[in-house]
């Protein structure tokens, strides 16, 4: 009873406050027609309703105030509400009227108002929508009264109209140009972002409005920890869309490069149809997690951006009428310097105005060069180098060979044959030293040859001590060998006294001077110091470029070593930078024929296996073997590493056979080139281990295993980073013979080595949780392994890209223990996936794990699908 | 399988997705989680701040959120309805304090609270002990009659949910939640004038 009469004065209630004031004495008596007490409730509600000052939300506003008539509300966001209003007097015009919230300190509000509105009523651009009035009403509430736009954001409005690249660029220009006028009005606008940038039809052309000006500034200047708490429900600004200076929150340095950057956003959601920032990632992430990430991470290029998203960027492309190649070709280059431009954390990088955004984007539009340009190599190494936070490795060198291994020593090899043919040239006295080290006679045995390079050395320093510069060549030299040896705490200080030699005498720029930052380089690089690698090739190609010319060969090999050591730290849209311009430059110069470009293609290789690209990395080994093969002759060391490498694309597209086959021929040239105990072999054997236990000849296996790991760890020490890539195959092995325990220590073990040694993002460790996912796969806990597996999932997506190829066969795995789980639908979509992304392979059709799915008319398409692809 | 209250807490709010409802049983198995989290910060509140310091509940409800959400697995719904929970446990907290309180007639405590939206049915910008407690009656009163504006009011007061906020927990319109808010005010003022100054 209570209920109804309750629900009852309630309607009655709120039915009247839509009313006006005097239409309501009308309606009650209707309403409440024979009920006293509840015309008496009502009375009661409604009297309280309009007396009290209410500064809530809920509330709603006065009927009329001053010259506008409030008619119905559009919208309500952080600030305050929008309503559709009458203006009567001076003009009758339809305007867009802003209310604006209560704010904690409501004086600093109004006296901030005041100054704003001169300049607003100055501002006058057809970009911006025109300010009418502002004030406050009778009980200081502060409103604006502006021009109505009637129009849909700028990004809705590109995507439904599917406007090409060209014509989202020239409306954007409007829009910067809109925001120029106002900043030399000294209006920061602070919360630009696509729902302020309302696009409308004029005389059947499109103009972009921006809509909401000098409000921001005007009202969210203090952000007090009490307002923050109170309004974290509702996000202050839009994350997404805010520069880095404006998520530090202190309101310093907040400057018209704030908006510079927040067009930046805008533009880049207007090319590649996403923001620089998953705006899901941000907003799920804490607060402060939310700004480091603003302030600290590096958002991908547009065109990087386009190309990893997959099928979410096929929605993209075709809104701009193309297709996601077609996309990624015309944002990569000048565009995405543009907007990377735009998106600089440091404001002095980015440009100073909306006026230089918009004539660089005109000169794009033109054909003519633009001013954005990617950034130095020395900055993106420091860049680089902050980000990963690679630093230096504490203490003792921790020995380690390069990519698969022998690479490394390959070119240690040449380049040490080479210097030795120049030294022995240079210096006869020590002919007789020196003949045994030729590497045209093979070296045999580590510790002879270790012995006749400590006796050079003596002799070097002492025979030499004037001819300073051809002492630092032979240090050089021996120092390499040294540690194409394996021997380097032997080989640092003796590269470290030929640098400092050639630098006193020979100044900075000379070649010689990098020639030892290079050889240091590689040195750093093998104790797994990327931090100093990179700072060492850096000032190497530094140096080349201004003794040598940017067209020399040198220059492009060292583009090359530093695309290795970055690929080797994790970041494969860097180090597929690099590499690239290492290639063009080869080719530029007349170069790619040359063994020496091997040194790109090599590591290049490798890491478009790690990216499973199998297709583009085999050429590129061919040509490498057959360069080396022709300089070297067919059982070379240098070659072997190569060949190693060729079967580890056999091994990983399924032929083993063929891979077998390679595997076997590189382990023969190292055992019979370098000895039984050079650490280089641990990478064949662990290869052939693999193989052996994929044919079940566990013995052979684990003796293999065993071998390369004590051969890695006597020579890498314990906890190198390499000797993950024995560890986990191991562990498989370990598995297989129902050693559960110890595999399971053997993948702990791993998984820490890789972490502590890349971090959590690195191909590496996502390939240990698979492994241990496959680890319980095997006994049969499939919740368990699923769990691990999308763990090694969630950072290949994070490394890759979701929708990258590389994500294909944990897809693919994931979905054969979803069948054996019982849960068919979740497999053949998981199938679907990893379909999308790009994978394909035949071992779909023997994989007996799909026998519950035979049958299937989804499983039948999948099949058939695979089948065209192959 | 685990027993730390942020892993448990975090997996039911992330589980939480599709319709706006969360199920008795859910809200239920949340609140003595997040109710002690509350009053172990409120508490530590207490004891740091001089005495005569405005309590600010929605504050307390955001830490007790950080504390115990892991933000990675969190997402918006989430965040809202364990914001609802924390609501709920505020009130509770709240109301027994100042029982206590009233009972013993001094020590130490709160002394005053800051309800959000600086909202205030009482006409001042914060309510003492008594006044909390007629406010909480007041609640109860109207809960009787009409339980989903009582609700409103209390997801608004004591945990700071928008509008919006307020409607996924409720799963209702906007719109709706609006006008009861509206209503409820109107309300609360009468029956609080009502009642004359305690």
């Amino acid at each position: 009873m209570k209920t109804n009469r309750h629900r009852r004065a309630k309607e009655v209630f709120l039915a009247a406050c839509e009313l006006p004031v005097d239409g309501r004495s009308s309606y009650l008596d209707e309403a409440c027609a024979g009920d006293d007490d509840l015309r008496h409730e009502v009375d009661a509600l409604l009297e309280i309703d309009c007396t009290t000052p209410d500064p809530s939300d809920g509330r709603r506003p006065p009927e009329r105030i001053g010259n506008f008539r409030l008619l119905q509300r559009l919208g309500e966001g952080g600030m305050g509400e929008v309503w559709e209003a009458e203006q009567e007097r001076p003009v009758r015009r339809r305007v867009a009227f802003k209310l604006i919230k209560w704010g904690m300190d409501t004086k600093e509000v109004l006296a901030r108002f005041e100054s704003e509105r001169q300049a607003l009523a100055l501002m006058n651009h057809p970009n911006i929508a025109k300010a009418y009035e502002a004030g406050s009403t009778d009980e200081g509430r502060p409103f604006f009264a502006m021009e109505y736009v009637r129009g849909v954001p700028v990004t809705e409005y590109c995507d439904a109209q599917r406007l090409s690249t060209q014509e989202r660029l020239t409306l954007f220009v409007q829009v910067c140009e809109g925001v120029q006028h106002a900043h030399q009005k000294g209006i920061i606008h602070r919360d630009i972002k696509p729902s302020n940038i309302l696009v409308t039809v004029e005389d059947g052309r499109p103009v972009p409005k921006i809509i909401d000006f000098g409000v921001a500034k005007a009202t969210s200047q203090r952000l007090t920890e009490r307002t923050l708490f109170t309004e974290l429900g509702q996000w202050i600004g839009t994350p997404e869309y805010m520069s880095p200076e404006q998520a530090e929150l202190t309101g310093l340095d907040v400057d018209t490069r704030s908006d510079v950057y927040s067009l930046g956003v805008v533009l880049y959601e207007l090319l590649a149809g996403t923001q620089p920032f998953d705006a899901k990632e941000l907003r799920t992430a804490g607060f402060d997690e939310m700004r480091r990430r603003i302030r600290e991470d590096e958002p991908q290029r547009p065109s990087t951006r386009v190309s990893s998203l997959g099928a979410a960027s096929q929605l993209a492309a075709e809104r701009r009428r193309t297709d996601i190649q077609g996309l990624a070709r015309t944002l990569r280059g000048d565009l995405d310097w543009i907007v990377m431009k735009a998106l600089e954390k440091d404001q002095t990088r980015r440009y100073g105005s909306p006026s230089d955004l918009a004539a660089d984007v005109g000169r794009f539009l033109c054909d003519e060069p633009v001013n954005a340009s990617p950034p130095s190599t020395a900055y993106r190494i420091r860049k680089f180098i902050r980000r990963h936070r690679v630093g230096v490795v504490a203490g003792g060198v921790v020995i380690v060979a390069l990519v698969s291994g022998v690479v490394g020593t390959a070119i240690g090899f040449v380049k040490a044959r080479h210097e030795a043919e120049a030294a022995r040239k240079v210096s006869e006295l020590l002919v007789g030293v020196f003949a045994d080290l030729d590497p045209a006679v093979q070296v045999s045995q580590v510790t002879s040859t270790t012995s006749v390079l400590d006796r050079g050395v003596e002799r070097i320093r002492s025979e030499l001590s004037d001819q300073p510069l051809v002492r630092a060549r032979l240090l050089d030299t021996v120092g390499t060998a040294y540690g194409n040896l394996g021997q380097f705490e032997r080989a640092k200080p003796l590269l470290d006294e030929a640098l400092r030699l050639r630098e006193e005498h020979l100044g900075e720029p000379a070649a010689a001077v990098a020639d030892s930052c290079v050889s240091l380089g590689w040195l750093a690089f093998r104790t797994a110091d990327f931090g100093e690698a990179l700072v060492l090739f850096g000032r190497a190609l530094s140096i080349y470029e201004q003794a040598l010319g940017p067209d020399h060969w040198a220059v492009a090999a060292t583009l090359g070593s530093i695309g290795t050591v970055i690929w080797r730290a994790g970041d494969y849209d860097e180090a597929r930078g690099f590499f690239d311009r290492s290639l063009n430059l080869f080719q530029a110069i007349g170069k790619e024929d040359d063994p020496v470009v091997v040194r790109t293609t090599l590591p290049y290789a490798n890491m478009l296996m790690d990216m499973a690209e199998y297709q583009a990395a085999l050429p590129l080994l061919e040509q490498a073997l057959s360069l080396y093969e022709e300089r070297f002759g067919p059982n070379n060391a240098a070659v072997s590493g190569i060949v190693l490498d060729i079967g580890r694309c056999y091994h990983e597209t399924l032929r083993y056979e063929e891979a077998r086959r390679f595997y076997e021929r590189a382990l023969e040239i190292q055992e019979r080139t370098l000895g039984p105990d050079h650490f280089s072999l641990m990478y064949p054997l662990t290869k052939l281990a693999m193989l052996d236990r994929r044919d079940k000849q566990y013995e052979e296996a684990d003796a293999r295993f065993k071998r390369a790991l004590v051969l890695g760890e006597r020579a890498l020490g314990p906890d190198h980073p390499d000797l993950v890539w024995t560890l986990g195959p191991y562990a498989l092995l370990m598995l297989n013979r129902g050693d559960v325990e110890e595999a399971h220590a053997t993948l702990d073990r791993a998984l820490r080595i890789a972490e502590e040694a890349h971090g959590p993002y690195h191909v590496d460790v996502a390939r240990i949780l698979e492994l241990f996912g496959f680890h319980y796969y095997q006994q049969g806990e499939y919740d368990e392994a699923l769990r691990w597996y999308r763990r090694g999932l969630e950072i290949r997506e994070k490394i890759f890209g979701v929708g990258h190829v590389a994500t294909g066969w944990n897809l693919y795995d994931q979905s054969c223990i979803l069948v054996l789980n019982g849960d068919a639908e979740s497999a053949l979509a998981t199938l679907h996936r990893a379909l999308d992304v790009g994978w394909a392979n035949a071992r779909i059709f023997d994989d007996d794990d799909f026998d519950s799915l035979k049958g299937d008319p989804d499983f039948e398409t999948i099949l058939e699908e695979v089948r065209v692809r192959l | 399988m685990d027993s730390d209250p942020k892993s448990r807490v975090t997996e039911i709010i992330s589980g939480l997705s599709g319709t706006g409802d969360v199920d008795r049983a859910t809200a239920e198995e949340l609140f003595p989680l997040v109710y002690d989290e509350l009053r172990r910060l409120a508490k530590s509140y207490m004891s740091r701040e001089t005495p005569g310091h405005t309590l600010q509940p929605t504050a307390l409800v955001h830490e007790a959120y950080l504390k115990l959400v892991d933000q990675t697995r969190a997402d918006w719904k989430g965040k809202t309805h364990f914001y609802a929970v924390g609501a709920r446990v505020m009130r509770r907290l709240l109301v027994d304090h100042a029982r206590e309180r009233g009972a013993q007639k001094r020590g130490a405590g709160w002394q005053s609270v800051t309800l959000s939206e600086a909202l205030d049915p009482l006409g001042g910008e914060v309510l003492d002990p008594e006044q909390l407690l007629d406010l909480n009656t007041a609640l109860e009163q109207l809960a009787v009659v009409d339980d989903r504006e009582a609700k409103v009011v209390t997801l608004r007061f004591f945990g700071g949910l928008t509008v919006e906020q307020v409607a996924e927990v409720l799963a209702v319109s906007k719109r709706t939640v609006e006008n009861d808010w509206r209503h409820a005010q109107a309300w609360l003022r009468l029956r609080l004038s009502e009642a004359g100054p305690s």
